[in-house]
């Protein structure tokens, strides 16, 4: 599990352009759960989610992580580091090595596992991700965005961590490819029981994937919750720039138009659910 | 950590500092510089010193955040001051101590403490500079300053426009080369620990992508340019036209005061 307590943080402290990015965040992410964090940009979403990993220092505050203070330096901060991986939010900037196998490579040579076990890993990441192996030696800078995206996704799932933090890992993919990415991210995390952290602005993707949803506005905890709870106060997340799923968006509007509908009605899926028993009975139009 | 660096930046204020002309600014710091050097007697120094915490205190910039931005070259400044403290001067009065060419003397600690007094006061009447002066304006500056040499042939918008652009990008590339750190380290690569050398060594990664990054970036920038129809000096004219203000007159007059002194002070 995963905690935070009073965790703040400033940006260039003492300088001209101070910014306080997190302030008292308090929080718990349960174990074995997709978690979504949702946020107005500049919200403090990435800055929140570096410090998990202790890429980032909080400026008060702690982080626990089953319990115990996360390392700040030396060897457990690397233990860490393969057990926390971390996605960033613009793949261009994660890639650095010549090709694409040895950047996939990069995090469990790092790890000193045999050269097999490596090899195994990088072609079963590169498999989630839908990289062809016919990339593997190209030079990371000479691929597509989306492509870029799937082998930074793929450098850290090869690290195979129990806690997976991504930050808009589905950003600027076709629809195909998203829905194929966040698929597989929700099997593996069925499978390895791992805890992901996902952020994202597509409401759309947390409702469908999620488990529980944390939400950041201007630096401060919002809301946490499920993903019913969350989307249930869609009143107050349209107040600080958020929205709810489009799927309940039309679901309030149908139970306005006097409708009948379950609550907690937040995905295509489970709203067509609803409606479809509506639809044989005939229409439940009033005029 | 490597965020922290703030060489080259401007602190945005109101001050009377930041109102001088930067033409007024670019002449008083060199200036000043020839002050630091023309002597090696310590009232100067102690003299100059108060002139420049003067400044810095009219410039509203907090002491804390000025002192940070010094930080980088105090390794440098111990440096210099440690190589002339055991190899300094030849013709000493006194040799406290000396051990094969090592030789600690009155003249060497002399020599010491007056190259870390001038690099310090040095690099804080540039950084001041810089503090103050946006480097639109620094290069403004210079360009007018500079002017008279076109006529020779020298290409001197051109070099304005280098060091603008250079200036421009040093806080990006410092920001690039902390988000290339953090992606590797995020997959285990190790920066903070180790000794100096391993911790030197594993930099070397990082520079690979940051010269890929930054030959990119160049090129962005040129197509940039090159899309707004962007050519050289010839005809440009500007937004803000620099005049001088009587501050401006003030500041020479009280620097050329200054040298007057300094000057009879020498003969
Ligand atoms: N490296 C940095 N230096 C200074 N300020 C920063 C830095 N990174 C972020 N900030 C500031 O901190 C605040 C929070 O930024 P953060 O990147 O955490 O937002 P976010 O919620 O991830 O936004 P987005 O949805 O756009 O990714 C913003 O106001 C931002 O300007
Ligand atoms: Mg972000």
């Amino acid at each position: 599990m995963i905690e935070t307590q009073n965790l703040t943080h400033i940006y260039m402290q003492g300088g001209p352009f101070e910014q306080v990015a997190l302030r008292q965040i308090n929080v718990k992410i349960p174990e074995n759960k997709m978690v979504g964090i949702i946020g107005h940009t500049g919200s403090g979403k990435s800055t929140f989610i570096q410090h998990l990993n202790g890429l980032l220092k909080p400026h008060h505050g702690r982080i626990l992580l089953d319990g115990e203070e996360i390392p700040k330096s030396g060897a457990g901060l690397k233990a860490l580091r393969f057990s926390v991986g971390l996605v960033f939010q613009y793949p261009e900037h994660q890639l650095f090595e010549e090709t694409v196998y040895r950047d996939i490579a990069f995090g469990p040579s790092n790890m000193k596992l045999s050269r097999e076990e490596v090899d195994e890993r990088v072609r079963r990441a590169a498999k989630l991700t839908g990289i062809g192996e016919e990339l593997f030696d190209r030079s990371p800078f000479e691929l597509s965005g989306g492509q870029k995206r799937r082998v930074a996704i793929a450098g850290i799932l090869a690290m195979e961590p129990q806690v997976l933090i991504l930050d808009e890992p589905t950003a600027g993919l076709d629809p195909i490819g998203r829905d194929e990415i966040l698929n597989n991210i929700v099997a593996i995390q069925k499978e390895r029981k791992n805890t992901v952290l996902l952020v994202s602005h597509s409401m759309e993707d947390v409702a469908r994937t999620c488990d529980e949803v944390l939400v950041f506005n201007h630096g401060t905890l919002f809301a946490s919750g499920t993903v019913d709870e969350v989307f249930a106060r869609s009143e107050e997340l349209n107040e600080i720039g958020l929205s709810v799923p489009q799927a309940a968006k039309i679901a309030d509007g149908l139970r306005k138009a006097g409708i009948a509908l379950p609550q907690n009605l937040y995905t295509v899926d489970a709203l067509c659910d609803a409606l479809l028993p509506l639809l044989s009975q005939g229409g439940v139009c009033h005029d | 950590m490597i965020k922290d660096i703030t060489l080259g930046q401007y602190f945005p204020g109101n001050s009377l500092l930041h109102r001088l002309d930067p033409r007024c600014k670019l002449i008083l710091v060199v200036l000043y510089m020839v002050f630091l050097f023309v002597t090696k007697n310590p009232w100067v120094y102690l003299g100059l010193g108060v002139l420049l915490t003067l400044f810095v205190l009219v410039s509203k910039i907090p002491v804390g955040f000025f002192l940070k931005g010094l930080k980088p070259v105090a390794f440098l400044i111990a440096f210099t001051a440690v190589f002339n403290l055991f190899f300094g001067s030849a013709n000493a009065a006194h040799v406290y101590f000396s051990w094969g060419i090592i030789r600690i003397t009155d003249a060497g600690i002399r020599q010491a403490l007056l190259m870390a007094v001038r690099i310090l006061l040095l690099v804080s009447a540039t950084s001041l500079l810089t503090f103050t002066t946006t480097p639109i304006l620094l290069t403004d500056a210079l360009e007018r300053l500079l002017s008279p040499l076109k006529k020779l042939g020298v290409p001197v918008y051109e070099f304005a426009m280098m060091m603008t652009i250079a200036l421009r990008f040093i806080p990006t590339l410092i920001e690039e080369v902390d988000k290339i750190i953090k992606a590797q380290a995020a997959r285990g690569a190790d920066f903070d620990s180790g000794s100096l050398l391993q911790r030197a060594k594993s930099f070397v990664p990082v520079l690979v992508p940051l010269f890929i990054s930054a030959f990119r970036r160049a090129d962005d920038l040129a197509t940039a340019m090159e899309s707004r129809c962007y050519h050289g000096g010839e005809g440009r004219t500007r937004l803000r036209e620099l005049r001088y203000a009587k501050r401006d007159i003030f500041a020479f007059l009280l620097f050329a005061l200054i040298g007057i002194g300094l000057i009879l002070l020498l003969v």
